[in-house]
């Protein structure tokens, strides 16, 4: 594609330890278009190495609000089915910026490993060494290996490496949509992480009609999402008030995702003062709370308001999906919770439940729009102007393709 | 016009690097815009940096500092002020997309 995508995208043997490029082509992208839809065309074609696909959308990494958006798209060990998965922070849009839109995993690698995109160039690089160690660790000597620190990594702990239903494909240090298990499939396939870091570049078909029309959508979007931050951005997740009160002592700042203007992540400080804004010797002072309904289920767990914040970077540490691992907690302090936590990472299942998107955001027809424009479901939700006809259009003005509604439909 | 930052205000969303290299080459990157991001992800510290014809605003969450070309800075924005210095300064453009894609108004023209 010359436009709004890179010119290859990535297939990864991990047995043969070969990655080959291949051409994305016009036709392809105008019938499957991308996000979740164009990754289960991949997946299908390459079914038979029980592929993980990771992809973006047309309008990942661009100006349109909400642009963060990755899918993952691999057969869940939770459902049984095919099924998608986002990752957002800024790891969509590195993916993209490596100089592949998409990347097929398949097979198997003999030893751990971890795979290196960066600048159009996939390494395969030796885990054995950080095999065992927590997704922390493994983003420290990772970005110190290859001397930058806005690596962007999708990685896995504990329960990845011991293949549970209940492992989580980790952002960094944080979560992602990953409610499927997916932590299990990398497992499998001896992969500790996929390393992204791109200096990519994306063309525009016609540029001054692109931006206008983004500057209009972007105008509707920030009047629709409003100034609700934080646990107050989440209207759809039932939040607990002694959470929210809990949250509100520890809160150092809020954040949002690549290009998103919702800043409902934030982060939590109780190894320090949250109202510290200077970087101090305090290495690991709290956790960013990527993942509201997470937190908050660690809270409807019983456990202690105070202490959920905590039991979240345990679960991250470890690579646990948090909603599947919380329910299971009967502890209600943090020492006896992260005890367990331990244990769920070397043995543990999760409960059955039926759905192709992760349910991290109410699902509608808009948010299957966005899994395949490339656009923020969590944005969706709170977004109106967010809506398959705008993908359509500015998927059309950013290719010089045709692109109709209905496109945007898996 | 100058532009004016309140680094208090930043949610790390990145879009003022997009829209200032969108500015400078009609293409999306976040890797030719005067203005710069840096994060130490696990501390949770943030800003940016915008590099002007003379000097650069260093937008720290405690607060603004101006350093001058070839001042030497003992803070980790400092030692990650390296890539910026590559850059082109911001020329100040007009309707510059840095401020119009700012969800927060961290970023705002002034006279
Ligand atoms: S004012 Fe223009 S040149 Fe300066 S940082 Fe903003 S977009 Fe870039
Ligand atoms: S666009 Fe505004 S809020 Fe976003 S990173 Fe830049 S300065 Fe911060």
């Amino acid at each position: 594609m010359d436009n709004m995508y890179t010119e290859y995208y990535l297939v990864v043997d991990l047995a043969t330890g070969e990655a080959e490029e291949i051409e994305l082509e016009e036709e392809f992208v105008q019938e499957y278009v991308g996000g979740a839809k164009l990754n289960m065309a991949l997946y299908e074609e390459h079914k038979d190495g029980d592929p993980i696909v990771l992809g973006t959308g047309l309008l990942t990494g661009t100006l349109v609000p909400g642009s963060c958006l990755g899918v993952i798209t691999a057969k869940s060990p939770v459902t049984g089915k095919v099924a998608h998965a986002p990752f957002t922070w800024s790891a969509g849009a590195e993916l993209k910026l490596t100089g592949y839109s998409f990347v097929v995993i398949k097979n198997k690698a003999a030893n751990p490993t971890y795979l290196w995109l960066h600048d159009e160039i996939a390494d395969f690089v030796d885990a054995s060494e950080l095999w065992g160690k927590n997704t922390w660790d493994a983003v420290d000597v990772i970005r110190d290996e290859q001397g930058e620190d806005r690596i962007q990594l999708l990685s896995i702990g504990k329960a990845g490496e011991n293949k549970l239903s209940t492992a989580m494909i980790t952002n960094n240090y944080w979560g992602t949509g990953d409610r499927f298990g997916f932590g299990a499939l990398f497992g499998e396939k001896n992969l500790k992480s996929v390393a992204m870091r791109g200096m990519g570049e994306l063309e525009v078909d016609d540029p001054d009609a692109f931006i206008e029309k983004t500057k209009s959508v972007f105008d509707d979007v920030k009047s629709q999402v409003g100034d609700a931050k934080g646990l107050d951005a989440i209207d759809y997740a039932k939040i607990p008030a002694d959470l929210k009160d809990a949250a509100k002592k520890q809160l150092h700042r809020v954040e949002a995702d690549f290009n998103s203007p919702l800043a409902y992540k934030f982060f939590l400080k109780y190894r320090e003062d949250p109202s510290v804004m200077l970087s101090t010797d305090v290495e690991e002072p709290g956790v960013l709370v990527s993942d509201p309904i997470g937190y908050a289920a660690i809270a409807n767990a019983g456990v202690v308001p105070a202490d959920a914040g905590e039991v979240l970077e345990a679960m991250f540490k470890l690579g646990l999906n948090p909603v599947a691992v919380a329910s299971k907690l009967t502890a209600k302090d943090k020492a006896g919770a992260i005890a367990e936590l331990e244990k769920f990472a070397e043995s543990s299942e999760a409960d059955k439940f039926d759905a192709v998107f992760s349910p991290i955001a109410p699902m509608s027809d808009r948010t299957e729009a966005a899994y395949i424009a490339g656009i923020c479901p969590v944005l969706v939700a709170k977004a109106e102007a967010l809506n398959a006809d705008i993908f359509a259009e500015l998927a059309s003005i950013g290719t010089g393709l045709d692109f109709k509604a209905d496109a945007f439909k898996m | 016009m100058t532009i004016q930052v309140d680094p208090q205000k930043c949610i790390n969303c990145g879009a003022c690097e997009l829209g200032c290299s969108f500015y400078r080459d009609e293409v999306f990157t976040t890797m030719s815009s005067s203005v710069m991001m840096y994060r130490e992800e696990k501390r949770n510290y943030f800003g940016l940096m915008l590099k002007r014809e003379d000097d650069m605003i260093l937008g720290r969450p405690e607060g603004v500092e101006i350093q001058k070309e070839g001042e030497a800075s003992d803070s980790d924005a400092g030692a990650s002020a390296k890539p910026i210095l590559l850059r082109e300064p911001c020329d100040e453009c007009k309707d510059a997309l840095c401020v119009r894609f700012c969800p927060t108004g961290c970023l705002i023209e002034v006279d």
